[in-house]
């Protein structure tokens, strides 16, 4: 992958700086893996699929308003565990969102005239 | 070379992109380069050299961060991290121990260290490649403007390497 199209992949990837939505499933390895290519079937992943659980969303609005939900229960895991899961994937979102903006400081100047 | 027309963010990116091209092409046209020979050393690669393998490593980990992260573990359960636009999932299949998600916790959060690190280097390098987009990409200043910034480029690639070498300490779960 050539240097332009690592950082397009990457700007592209998080450059929509309006809401970051955040989602953790448990599920069964079979139900979320493509037999034939062994690849996970990330399309599948909605919360009416029936296959998978949701554990815990994090919706995070361009204010920094934040909006969380946590199922009760998860079934056959250790709710703590995923919750804590879920929690570092929302930082993780968050640093890639703030990392696209350390990305393009560069871009501005630091005196004037330069 | 690619013909660059303009200012833009693309622009920006296609001259990073050239980054080698251009420093060729610079030192071709320049006879003597004392400004890109590391004092005392005949051996060691041109600090702008240095500073070049630096910079495509950084944009490497930027990719490998833009992919997510994956994991299998040892109980045969899958943990994956994916990032698509404004969505980040991940998922959990199977049943890994308490130890295993601990693990993937611990790897994603040194991919973020690595980012935020990245990001800080490819920043300097974005903001270089405006400068030689403004100069047209004149060898002397491409060369002069890379050389003055090599010694941070390097310093931030240590950082960087720091916390790569940190990230190949064994752990006990995990590929």
């Amino acid at each position: 992958m050539s240097l332009k199209d690592a950082l397009k992949k990457f700007t592209d990837s998080i450059a929509d700086l309006s809401n970051l939505e955040i989602t953790t499933y448990t599920g069964k390895l079979e139900q979320a893996v493509d037999a034939t290519t062994g690849q996970i079937k990330w399309d599948d992943f909605k919360p009416t699929s029936g296959k998978l659980s949701l554990v815990a969303a994090t919706l995070v609005r361009p204010n920094l308003n934040t909006v969380n939900f946590r199922a009760a229960v998860a079934e056959d895991a250790d709710l703590k565990s995923l919750l804590d899961l879920h929690t570092a994937a929302v930082d993780s979102a968050r640093t890639g969102r703030m990392a696209v903006i350390k990305i393009f400081m560069g871009l501005i100047p630091t005196t004037p005239g330069s | 070379m690619r013909k660059i027309q303009g200012n833009s963010l693309e622009d920006q990116l296609a001259a990073l992109e050239d980054l080698t091209e251009h420093v060729t092409r610079a030192r071709q046209v320049l006879h003597q380069l004392p400004l890109l020979k590391v004092e005392g050393t005949d051996e060691s690669p041109p600090l702008v050299l240095q500073a070049i393998s630096i910079a495509q490593a950084a944009v490497e980990q930027l990719e490998e961060f833009a992919s997510g992260l994956e994991r299998s573990y040892p109980t045969g359960s899958v943990i994956a991290l994916k990032r698509d636009g404004q969505l980040c999932r991940a998922t959990v299949l199977g049943n890994p121990s308490e130890e295993e998600v601990a693990a993937f916790i611990t790897d994603l959060k040194r991919s973020d260290e690595q980012l935020w690190e990245s990001a800080a280097l490819v920043s300097l390098l974005l903001g270089l490649a405006s400068k030689w987009l403004a100069a047209g990409f004149a060898p002397p200043v491409v060369l002069h403007t890379l050389a003055e910034s090599a010694p941070q480029v390097i310093a931030l690639g240590m950082d960087l390497s720091r916390l790569q070498a940190r990230g190949q300490t064994p752990h006990s779960a995990g590929l």
